[in-house]
């Protein structure tokens, strides 16, 4: 940093010759001017000194007896002297730190980190569709209205984030392990059953029960229902109150299982065979393709986008696409009777594995694997043990309607 | 009986209340670093000055540092900085 500094302001190499160049320095530190790289020579003294103390030292100098003659210039002020005459250089400089600044003023990029139900291109297309395009002005950005519309729109975001760094728009995303069962709210409601179910436990927090442990419910058999009635001492209900049912209903419920696959397939070999091919992308315009010819061949393609940035965060409109294609062959193979098995099992512990991942406890499987001809089939069912109440809002205005009409038909 | 000097009333003062003797004494400081680095605080100035022989003054003594490639970093009225490979320093 003080390097930069002094070459800033700029500073001089100076040749001092003369009988008492050690007395000129000793004058030079008591007027406070600061020496730096003094290096004795053949010639004589070099040191350097900031321009602006120069003057100084040059009279120092002359009372001192000392010779002092310019070696070398250093630093901005004497590059921008040299280079006077070069206009339109010092014009494109100011120009290209000009074309910087007003490129920091617009997104240049959107990344999502955090992404796993959904796709990065299906939220990207929602965001430059409906919310933030690509070259938008920064300012006009608004992160608050845009993390809501995506938690609207994609039902698995537990909690975004946008936050723009630099000429960057970067959405957080966070997904929910288990959100098709939503057991809270804060507006009068009732836990319905999600599905058919045996229910083994139960507790109530808020509003009355409705089932009991060991009972079969259905699929939309209300669990706890949001309505509390008071009774008075002859048991007639003499007043309600809507409240919004919360408790953990946890039920013995079944999942079918059915996974079938062929005992002959193809099986991809490598064949490390690569041909490149990309383009570049100026202002969100793809141009300057370039196409391998590719053989008669399979490929797979690979396509890396690099953009152009300073920094970590300061990305410019300009990208590269890269695309790789790799050859490959295809052999025909099948599965002998154990490997399609193995292969069959592999299937059936990833379902479970999604399963465990809901917060489902597997209690038992009666899974079957068998060979039908040239196919591999496994079925069964799965009986597990998982919550199953879901929040189903009340109409309390069509209740207490109803309520009113049964008690003028009771009147009359 | 021993005649008291100057100095030997400077240095019981220090002692006696805790004054640092560069303040007192008016002595300087050096710092070394290895035989590689030299840094001199409380001087005069330069007496004499080689790639060789560096004499420095201050104000009670005079320092000869001896060595190869002797280079002063920076010189100010405060202190200055030497670099290069040191071997030897002597107090004259």
């Amino acid at each position: 940093m003080i390097s930069f500094l002094k070459w800033l302001n700029g500073y001089l190499t100076l040749l001092l010759t003369g009988p008492m160049v050690e007395r000129c320095f000793n004058h030079a530190s008591r007027e406070n001017l600061l020496l730096w790289n003094i290096k004795v020579t053949k010639d004589g003294y070099y040191c350097n000194i900031s321009q602006k103390a120069f003057p100084m030292l040059k009279d120092l100098a002359r009372k001192s007896g000392t010779k002092l003659s310019i070696h070398q210039e250093h630093g901005l002020p004497f590059f921008l002297k040299r280079h006077r005459k070069r206009k339109m250089f010092f014009f494109s400089v100011v120009l290209a730190f000009l074309a910087l600044y007003v490129m920091t003023l617009f997104i240049w990029d959107i990344q999502i980190i955090g992404n796993e139900s959904y796709e990065k291109k299906e939220i990207l297309s929602y965001v430059t569709e409906n919310h933030v395009r690509g070259g938008q002005l920064i300012k006009t950005v608004d992160t608050i209205a845009l993390e809501e519309a995506l938690r609207t729109k994609f039902e698995k975001f537990a909690w975004v984030s946008c936050e723009i760094k630099g000429t960057c728009l970067v959405i957080h995303i966070k997904e929910t392990i288990n959100l098709h069962i939503e057991n809270k709210s804060s507006k009068p409601s009732n836990l319905v059953a999600v599905k058919d179910g045996l229910v083994t436990s139960m507790i109530t927090r808020e509003g009355t029960p409705m089932v009991e442990v060991g009972q079969k419910v259905k699929k939309g058999d209300v669990l706890i229902s949001g309505i509390i009635s008071y009774q008075n001492d002859s048991k007639e209900v003499f007043d309600e109150a809507f409240v919004a049912a919360d408790g953990d209903i946890v039920a013995k419920t079944t999942y079918s299982y059915k996974d079938e696959f062929l005992l002959s397939f193809y099986e991809k070999n490598c064949l490390e065979e690569y041909k490149h091919g990309g383009y570049f992308t100026f202002f969100g315009k793809e141009c300057l393709h370039y196409e391998p010819r590719l053989k008669d061949k399979e490929y797979d393609k690979k396509v890396i986008e690099h953009h152009f940035k300073l920094g970590k965060t300061f990305y410019f409109p300009i990208s590269f696409t890269h695309i790789r294609y790799e050859a490959y062959s295809l052999k025909r193979k099948t599965y002998s009777k154990q490997e399609a098995k193995q292969e069959a099992n592999k299937h059936f512990q990833e379902f479970c594995k999604d399963l465990s991942k809901k917060g489902v406890q597997i209690l038992e499987n009666n899974v079957k694997i068998r060979v039908n001809g040239d196919t591999m089939s496994s079925s069964g069912t799965i009986t597990v043990l998982e919550p199953i109440g879901k929040v189903s809002l009340l109409d309390t205005k069509q209740i207490k309607k109803e309520k009113l009409n049964e008690h003028d038909g009771e009147a009359n | 009986m021993k005649k008291i000097t100057a100095q030997d009333v400077e240095e019981r003062i220090s002692n006696t209340f805790s004054v640092p003797k560069d303040i007192a004494m008016g002595l300087c400081n050096l710092y070394l670093v290895g035989n590689r680095e030299i840094i001199i605080e409380n001087y005069l100035g330069i007496q004499t000055y080689s790639s060789e022989v560096i004499i420095v003054k201050t104000k009670k003594l005079v320092i000869e540092l001896t060595g190869e490639n002797l280079v002063i970093n920076y010189y100010t009225n405060k202190d200055m900085k030497i670099s290069g490979k040191l071997a030897g320093i002597k107090f004259l």
